[in-house]
């Protein structure tokens, strides 16, 4: 199962998008990429609890500008198909 | 879960590699232990012993030390060793991403994974250093250079660490290793993401007066998301086929990259491609059953439908190799590369040029060679690079190129116009030449000629112009090719092959075989009806033709050299690099 956890502004006014998935992420040399739409983006970190089965994709705010609601999102490795699906974006969600 | 990848090499590929007319030297075998006795110590200064100005967390300062017991015989050539990306605790089974680690988990200790190479370096007297590097996997995702910066950084500061060792002393280990270790005389490997972390520290070193002598560096099935280019100094990229990791096997842009990069360069660069490799099990501690947690084959665990490929997978008479081979292969070609290079052992140049087979510790022949010769005149005489357009019809020394019967007869691969890709419709995975960096995505690849030819009396003519007809100081032709898996006129599993002649000036020709010399005709394996797995792929190696071979024609004129495709009624290659070489 996957889930868009949160999406939230931090203290850097960047976007963080938090997402879990009871499939872990594998921590793997290759590069994994949260791609909205036609766009994609690699920042990334783990969660504070270290658990494979949550990462945190960082968006500037230009661009989480730029995406827009209803966009697919799906998670997966550079130059690979995508390995999870996490339904459409809501950009509502953001700081609730 | 492993049995079925035991099966060393494919019966049917091993038949027609096999086939081949060849009478291969052996090479001496660098992978035996030597004569020193061995012994490994640790330090650690802490999990959060050093900060990087931009890097967003702490990094530890551990790493062990692998030397001979008898330092007598001081000082040492010394080796760096960097482990790449892995999760960096574990409870039991489970592994996490962290640092430090919390919650009683422990380190994962990716950094004793080589230890089976440090063994034999070390009793062959070199001192080797591997370096732990779980504070930087933990948050490299969030820095622009995914950690390439950071990983330089970590290794100048342990050689800053080695100096102190080196000269006064200190703890741990008081004056043990005093004179020790020539950090002069230094090298470096590293997998996978640690390999673009070794290339980046060479340029870090360089950009700071090069405090220490780093003279040779083997990146390991590296990434290559920032596209740094590494000259002058030996250069060896080992790149396994079956890599699910980093499945695009973009490493062999260093080598690609750097080749005319540096007039004057004396260095000597390679690539290894290991066809039943996959990307973990050079490391222990990321091999199924060797290490509780985060073990993963990446290639059966990563790749969608990849369990059933014909050579990947695990199917009855596929092409990989066991954990225990695979380590064989790292052993033989890691220690082979830093005892030619670091330890003047001349002996292993030819394993490394392709001139022999690669020997018994490597546990597979399935193992193919790119070489590029150092920039001398008494080493390689560039005859095309096929780098442009006018390589189409004007060589690099000014010769007339002609053909006939060629269809495609392009470039593409490298700066425009060429065509970014030579397999438009084809993922960048099975093409590793062209594929783009994470972090530079607008860099182009290897320039590569493409054609194919429908009937026997199809030709490839490269003139020498005079002033460049005296190639009798060379040991080979050589050039770098691959065979097109895409094109219908090759047929899956069956290798190519064609003519080689050379005309004098006299008019006398001299032919043979690729075949004759050269095993790199294969067809690339891992044909299956599933598009998006990463095999087949294109991957140029070099072929070596021994100038030996031609007899009758005199090498102090050669006028031309002509590809005679007239074996085979159709097929299709890429070949880049055509030269005279040592």
């Amino acid at each position: 199962m996957n889930v868009v956890k949160s999406i939230k502004t931090n203290q850097s006014s960047n976007v963080e998008i938090e997402l879990k998935s009871t499939k872990e992420f594998p921590v793997r040399d290759a590069v994994i990429e949260l791609r909205i739409g036609n766009q994609t983006f690699k920042r990334s970190r783990p969660g504070p609890d270290g658990s494979l089965n949550t990462i945190i994709f960082v968006l500037t705010n230009d661009e989480f500008v730029r995406i827009n609601t209803g966009d697919s999102v799906t998670v997966g490795f550079s130059h690979e198909p995508p390995g999870w699906n996490f339904g459409n974006v809501d950009k509502t969600l953001l700081d609730k | 879960m492993l049995s079925s990848l035991k099966t060393p090499i494919s019966a049917t590929f091993a038949l027609f590699i096999a086939g081949a007319q060849m009478a291969w030297a052996q090479s001496p075998d660098p992978g035996t232990p030597g004569p020193h006795s061995v012994a490994r110590q640790e330090y650690n200064f802490g999990d959060t012993a050093l900060t990087l100005t931009g890097f967003p967390g702490p990094i530890e300062l551990h790493a062990s030390i692998t030397y001979p017991v008898d330092l007598a015989s001081r000082p040492f050539p010394t080796v760096i060793f960097l482990h790449g990306r892995h999760a960096t605790c574990f409870l039991g089974a489970a592994a996490f991403l962290e640092w430090p680690c919390t919650s009683g988990r422990q380190p994962i200790p990716s950094f004793q994974g080589y230890n089976y190479i440090s063994d034999i370096l070390a009793s062959h007297g070199f001192i080797v250093v591997s370096i732990s590097a779980n504070g930087i996997n933990a948050v490299d995702n969030s820095v622009f250079d995914l950690g390439a910066l950071a990983r330089a950084e970590l290794i100048q500061e342990h050689l800053q660490i080695l100096q102190t060792f080196n000269t006064t002393g200190g703890d741990p280990f008081g004056t043990l290793f005093s004179g020790a270790m020539d950090l002069n005389n230094v090298g470096t490997m590293g997998h996978s993401r640690g390999g673009e972390g070794v290339v980046r520290h060479f340029l870090l070193n360089a950009s700071l007066g090069s405090p220490f002598g780093v003279k040779a560096v083997f990146p390991l099935a590296p990434v290559d998301f920032n596209r740094p280019v590494l000259n002058n100094a030996s250069l060896d990229v080992m790149l396994p086929y079956c890599d699910g990791d980093v499945s695009d096997l973009q490493g062999v842009h260093y080598f690609d990259d750097a080749r005319y990069n540096v007039p004057g360069d004396l260095a000597r660069k390679h690539t290894t491609l290991v066809l039943g490799a996959n990307h973990n099990f050079f490391n222990t501690i990321w091999t199924p059953g060797l290490f509780p947690a985060g073990t993963a084959d990446d290639w059966t665990a990563f790749v969608p439908g990849g369990t059933s490929n014909p050579w990947c997978g695990e199917v009855t008479g596929n092409g990989r190799l066991s954990p225990e081979q695979q380590r064989g292969t790292g052993l033989a070609y890691i220690a082979g590369f830093f005892r030619l290079y670091l330890g003047s052992e001349s002996a292993f140049l030819p394993l490394f040029k392709g001139a022999v087979l690669p020997p018994p510790s490597a546990m597979t022949t399935l193992i193919f060679q790119s070489y590029h010769a150092p920039d001398d005149p008494r080493s390689r005489l560039d005859v095309n690079r096929l780098l442009d357009a006018t390589n189409l019809s004007t060589n690099t020394v000014g010769g007339a190129v002609t053909q006939s019967g060629l269809s495609p007869y392009d470039l593409c691969g490298g700066l425009a116009p060429e065509p970014r890709f030579c397999l438009p419709t084809e993922p960048n995975t099975r093409q590793p030449h062209t594929t783009p960096s994470a972090r530079a995505p607008t860099v182009r690849g290897l320039s590569q000629l493409r054609f194919g030819w429908s009937d026997l009396t199809a030709a490839y003519e490269n003139e020498l112009p005079p002033g460049s007809r005296n190639v009798r100081g060379f040991a080979v032709l050589q050039f770098r090719v691959s065979v097109n898996y895409f094109d219908p006129r090759n047929t899956p599993g069956v290798s190519k092959d064609f003519a080689i002649s050379l005309t004098d000036g006299s008019g006398n020709s001299a032919m043979t075989l690729v075949s004759s010399s050269s095993r790199v005709l294969f067809f690339p394996p891992g044909s299956s009806s599933l598009t998006d797995i990463p095999v087949p792929k294109i991957f140029l190696n070099t072929a070596r033709i021994p100038l030996s071979v031609f007899s009758g024609v005199n090498l102090n004129n050669i006028r031309s050299i002509d590809f005679l495709f007239d074996q085979q009624a159709q097929g299709a290659l890429f070949i880049s690099d055509l030269a005279f070489a040592d």
